[in-house]
């Protein structure tokens, strides 16, 4: 979608604090390129990081109403699937739980770059003893250590609710956009944090810039 | 329903734009012509299941 025209010429310069930007943008979408833009005085940066924000943020959580809060999630699949005999396998090669969990829920690969907003899903599939946040981001099977006996009933259960929430009469096929817009924000957060990293990829070329300069000078003189 | 492609498509075009530039005036410019891309290729792709779909059947019944 790069326009070919716009010519690369020198590297834009890099902005300042990148790993600490990339970190915060990593973090919450928008973050880095506002403390950049707000420590350089860059007000573009700035309102840049402020719509990355809003817009990313957006569509991550409007994703999330749309399906009924249940799509963002990790299943302890694997270990219940471990327990009859029968892992899942890639290439051959038995996945470990972990693996075996986000291959059966790929969604979460893409959501889990949008930062902070999808941790309480890591939480709640790492910590079963202690869930955050109730129901939110909660992890299907999710049992404490001791109670694996429990993990099929909790699986059960789970795709009883998700199988309830796509047949309301509302969902229709909301249910597969909802999770289309939370991986679509999480993939673009990528974007953003290597933006916050690297810089923009192009910057005005450097006739429209002498333009721009000239005409503000000339406003100016006018001006006076 | 539909209504979620074309937010969706401005959406990804303004942030996959906005991280290529830091101008606004380029930022938007090179959305609309995302939008357009993703449009024109999107349509292309209507185009060809529907002459597969509608046309060739009556084509050849």
């Amino acid at each position: 979608m790069s326009d070919p025209k716009t010519p690369a010429s020198a590297s834009p310069p890099r902005p300042p604090a990148r790993a600490l930007g990339a970190f915060l943008s990593f973090l919450v979408p928008g973050l880095g390129q506002i403390v950049q833009g707000w420590s350089s005085g860059n007000r573009s940066r700035l309102g840049k990081g402020v719509f990355f924000l809003l817009a990313l943020y957006g569509m991550f959580f409007y994703g999330m109403y749309l399906g009924d809060w249940q799509n963002v999630y990790i299943p302890h699949v694997q270990e219940q699937l471990i327990r009859e005999g029968r892992p899942l396998t890639l290439f051959g090669v038995t996945l470990s739980p972990f693996a075996g969990d986000i291959y059966t829920r790929l969604q979460y690969a893409g959501q889990f770059w949008i930062g902070i907003a999808a941790w309480p899903a890591l939480w709640n599939y790492f910590v079963p003893e202690t869930p955050i946040l109730s129901r939110f981001q909660a992890s299907p099977g999710s049992v404490p250590p001791g109670k694996e006996f429990l993990r099929e009933q909790s699986l059960r259960q789970a795709e009883a609710e998700q199988i309830a929430a796509q047949l309301a009469p509302n969902m229709g096929k909301y249910w597969d956009v909802a999770w289309v817009y939370t991986v679509i924000a999480g993939v673009l957060n990528l974007l953003v944090i290597y933006d916050a990293w690297a810089g923009p990829v192009y910057r005005r070329p450097a006739s429209e810039q002498t333009q721009t300069a000239a005409g503000g000078e000339d406003g100016a003189a006018k001006d006076k | 329903m539909y209504l979620h492609l074309p937010i969706m498509l401005i959406l990804v075009s303004l942030v996959y734009s906005a991280t290529r530039y830091d101008e606004w005036d380029l930022i938007v410019g090179n959305a609309l012509r995302g939008c357009v891309y993703i449009v024109t290729f999107l349509g292309s792709v209507f185009v060809v299941l529907w002459i597969l779909s509608a046309v060739v059947p009556a084509v050849f019944e």
